[in-house]
């Protein structure tokens, strides 16, 4: 029987291919019997026996999956009440979506995703009736990219909602939602997105043929998805990027990316992702230009600075303490007096004591927050330093390079494993070994790519059309096409005439 | 067999990278003893004597730990021997930290050795990988172990304290700074070498640090110096003047004019066998102070001032050309700029040089524009 089943799930999750395919018994009883011997009998299944015109009916859903009042009054009630003996039992039902099938398997797994199956003595049809209510979270602010202009909408775990999220942004008629059921086990939705057209058609057959082949039991959470399409697992940059946002995802939509919604996840897949990608926030589209170039450029300072900082400091007053000027060179030495650890000791102590930290801040319970908080600025910081463990000079260094690596939260752990690899070289060689560091990361980057596309473009290789989203972003009039390493057939983004633009950026601009 | 060949290939790369590299300088910061400051004397019992300043960086007080009183922020460590590198390198027996020289703000040499020539105590710093060319050069009059003892009054380090001293030259002109760098050009070139000469003068029961002048060589031995007057002078003829006070008398109260900017140009000319230097000096500057009473707004007076700080611009020059004649050195470098204008020319009068320059003519032109008065034009009460 076990053997059975693994042949019958792994069947059907192939959509469509070759799905095992047995027909509905006229016996409404033997179909229940069989129903309930495939799903062992499980507790929350319901069974309610009902006649209609003298004959019997069952109807088979899961308990919770179910809104109950909505099943009494437009399913039960309509049945019971019925007195027109010609009338079919379709038309009596008072819920939009109805269907309909032969096929006792598709029944087993419509049911198991929550709808309700209505069994008729002497039918060999099966009615399956959506009255799906789940008590789901609603949608809120997001916890995790927060913006101060800009829409506060956040994905939620339900797949639902979250197409209802993006199709409410996106109400073009290329928008394209594929359902897949990944999953041995858990048979979980998931959901393929793009809009046709403005995504490339090689992308996106590629991204299905990745879906298709997956072959596990679980998908828990979008993370699990981005795992199997991963096609860089080794490598220590992101090519798959995620968002908690539904604005982010459309936004990424309709550059001519892919979205893939999870159900049971609130973070929405979208790839290929690109290094720049990191950097670009939600919010540098909302704000004035200017202002984006300020904040995108800070957020790729910070990124170097929080990267480069410990190797650096360790670098300059174990090596070339000639580079340092002399009074700066005299503030750090009489710091160092006295200590006991090497300097690169003490950098790396405290930068574990900052991960572990860090750490215990995200697991722990809420209410022992403040606890944490105590001992870990007070007792690790003020008091290691006060005690003459570690130098004032290193806190400040760990403590900016933590407070930096934040900016960029998608690089977060890139930006460790960089931290401590260039600290290592740093410590080990110098300047010398930080340089050999970065180029060996450069040649890394770029000879990445996701999903075929280099990674580091559009800055490399380098096209002025496609970098008007990078360094600078462009006022949206001026984004006149999508970028090239991305879009399919539809390129064009905004249809100003140069005329509109000269006009727009024209002093005289407001007279009109 | 394809990974094991990727493997000896990343081998060989990490190897290469780590051991073919220059940089195996690693050392902790508390295990270097940075040296600020060297003075070089004649030794008692050996022919030179080394005094290095060495900062502690224990006893500097910096915000975090407050002023810790008592305690001597520096220390001057001495030794003697027969050269530069031999003593050097004897520190690391009195020393338990490596003697690091990268920060080292001057070299003071004691006018006694200068005179004998400086070449074999600057060879060292010259040479070594460790030191650097920045470092500034001055001849101490008297013993300039010394100097490197005055306590500052404002500065922490008495080394920082002189160097900043010596570099502090533009608000008068009056003196000049050279780096080991600079230094080197000079003994180079055909014109002679000059660098600051530092000394400690008594006053009132007070130490006092101050720069007295311009010491001259020829090669590398000391001649003599200029006093800073003749030092502004030479700098009028270099056209390095950069700030500082011209103050001129008319017999009933003094002005003192500030130099807003200054510019001078020369012209070489050798013919004949004469060398023929004219130069031009434009001084453009405000009346920082007046002692009388004259009415300053009237142009005849203005006109009047700027025919005195002319004179004054010219004597400045002509008194420093005098005193170079005089010592046979020319510290204007003419003998740099003539071979520079023509090389043959150089090689056939290089001989006959201390004879030229002793018997060049000067021809200087000055013109002074005043262009302001400052916040008053005339004094408070004029006469």
């Amino acid at each position: 029987m076990k053997g059975f089943f693994r042949k019958f799930n792994f069947t059907t999750q192939l959509e469509g291919q070759k799905r095992r395919k047995e027909l509905i018994s006229a016996n409404v009883d033997e179909n229940v019997d069989k129903f309930k011997k495939i799903t062992n009998n499980s507790a929350d299944f319901i069974y309610r026996s009902l006649k209609f015109n003298g004959k019997k009916v069952v109807l088979i859903y899961i308990n919770g999956f179910v809104d109950s009042k909505e099943i009494g009054e437009n399913v039960v009630n309509p049945i019971q009440k019925n007195k027109d003996k010609d009338i079919k039992l379709k038309d009596v039902i008072n819920v939009g979506n109805i269907q309909d099938t032969n096929d006792f398997y598709e029944m087993v797994d419509e049911v198991l995703s929550g709808k309700t199956a209505v069994l008729q003595e002497g039918e060999k049809l099966v009615l399956l009736v959506d009255c799906f209510s789940y008590n789901k979270r609603s949608v809120t602010e997001p916890l995790t990219e927060l913006v101060v202009k800009g829409p506060r909408e956040a994905f939620t775990e339900s797949i639902l909602t979250n197409v209802a999220l993006i199709r409410k942004r996106i109400k073009s008629p290329n928008l394209v939602f594929e359902n897949y059921t990944i999953g041995r086990e858990t048979r979980t939705s998931v959901s393929l997105c793009y809009l046709k057209g403005i995504a490339r058609d090689s992308l996106v057959d590629d991204i299905k043929n990745k879906l298709r082949e997956i072959e596990t039991d679980s998908i828990i959470d979008s993370g699990y998805i981005e795992q199997f399409l991963d096609q860089n697992p080794l490598s220590i940059f992101p090519t798959i990027s995620y968002t908690e946002k539904p604005d982010v995802a459309a936004g990424k939509i309709l550059e001519g990316r892919c979205a893939i919604v999870v159900d049971g996840s609130p973070q929405v897949l979208t790839l290929p992702m690109f290094f720049i990608e990191a950097f670009q926030a939600a919010e540098d589209y909302y704000i004035r230009p200017l202002y984006a170039l300020i904040a995108r450029n800070l957020r790729m300072l910070a990124f170097v600075v929080s990267v480069l900082s410990p190797a650096f400091y360790v670098a300059l007053t174990t090596y070339h303490q000639e580079l340092l000027p002399t009074t700066l060179l005299f503030t750090i030495a009489s710091t160092r007096e006295g200590l006991p650890f090497p300097g690169m000791f003490e950098i790396m102590i405290m930068l574990v004591v900052y991960e572990i930290l860090r750490e215990a801040g995200i697991r722990m319970p809420r209410t022992i927050g403040p606890a944490i908080s105590i001992v870990g600025a007070l007792v690790m910081g003020e008091t290691a330093v006060n005690a003459g463990v570690v130098g004032p000079a290193v806190l400040i260094i760990v403590a900016f390079s933590a407070i930096a690596s934040f900016v960029v939260p998608q690089l977060v752990d890139t930006g460790f494993y960089i931290r401590f690899l260039l600290l290592i070289l740093g410590a080990g060689l110098g300047l010398y070994g930080i340089t050999i560091g970065i180029l060996g990361l450069l040649i890394h980057l770029s000879t990445l790519r996701t999903f075929g596309v280099p990674y580091l473009s559009p800055i490399a290789p380098f096209s002025y059309h496609n970098n008007k989203d990078t360094f600078i972003r462009v006022p949206l009039y001026l984004m006149k096409r999508r970028p090239d390493h991305l879009a399919g057939e539809n390129k064009i983004r905004s249809g100003f005439s140069k005329k509109y633009v000269k006009e727009k950026l024209s002093d005289n601009n407001y007279q009109k | 067999m394809i990974l094991i060949k990727k493997l000896t290939k990343l081998l060989a790369a990490v190897l290469s990278i780590t051991l073919l590299s220059g940089c195996w300088d690693q050392n902790e910061l508390n295990a270097r003893a940075i040296v600020i400051g060297v003075a070089v004397d004649r030794g008692e019992h050996a022919p030179v004597k080394i005094t290095a300043q060495i900062a502690r960086a224990s006893a500097i007080d910096t915000p975090q730990k407050g002023k810790s009183a008592g305690e001597k922020s520096y220390w001057n460590i001495e030794n003697e021997g027969q050269t530069i590198f031999d003593i050097i390198r004897g520190f690391n027996h009195e020393s338990s930290r490596k003697l690091y020289f990268p920060h080292n703000q001057i070299i003071m040499i004691s006018k006694e050795l200068a005179e004998e020539g400086i070449l074999q105590y600057l060879d060292f710093f010259m040479r070594d990988h460790e030191t650097r060319l920045d470092v500034d050069i001055a001849v101490a009059e008297g013993k300039a172990a010394q100097l490197l003892d005055v306590k500052p009054e404002l500065e922490t380090l008495p080394a920082i304290n002189l160097s900043i001293i010596i570099n502090s030259y533009q608000p008068m002109s009056h003196i000049i700074s050279v780096d080991l760098h600079e230094f080197m050009d000079m003994l180079i070139g055909y014109s002679a070498a000059i660098c600051p000469i530092v000394n400690l003068s008594h006053q009132s029961g007070m130490e006092v640090l101050g720069v007295t002048g311009t010491a001259v060589f020829i090669r590398d031995k000391m001649v003599g110096y200029l006093d800073p007057n003749m030092t502004r002078g030479m700098l009028w003829a270099k056209n390095k003047v950069k700030g500082g006070i011209v103050s001129v008398t008319d017999g009933q109260g003094q002005f003192e004019v500030e130099i807003k900017k200054a510019t001078s140009k020369r012209k070489l000319e050798y013919v004949d066998g004469k060398l023929k230097v004219k130069i031009k000096a434009k001084l453009e500057g405000t009346i920082g102070s007046h002692t009388g009473g004259a009415k300053i707004q009237d142009p005849e007076v203005i006109k009047k001032i700027e025919n005195l700080c002319n004179q004054r611009i010219k004597e400045e020059i002509v008194v420093a050309h005098d005193e170079a004649k005089r010592l046979k050195a020319d510290v204007f470098d003419y003998a740099n700029e003539l071979y520079k204008k023509s090389p043959k020319l150089w090689e056939q009068i290089k001989q006959d040089w201390p004879n030229i320059f002793e018997n060049m003519e000067l021809d200087i032109d000055a013109s002074t524009n005043i262009s302001g008065t400052g916040r008053i034009v005339q004094p408070v009460i004029p006469n």
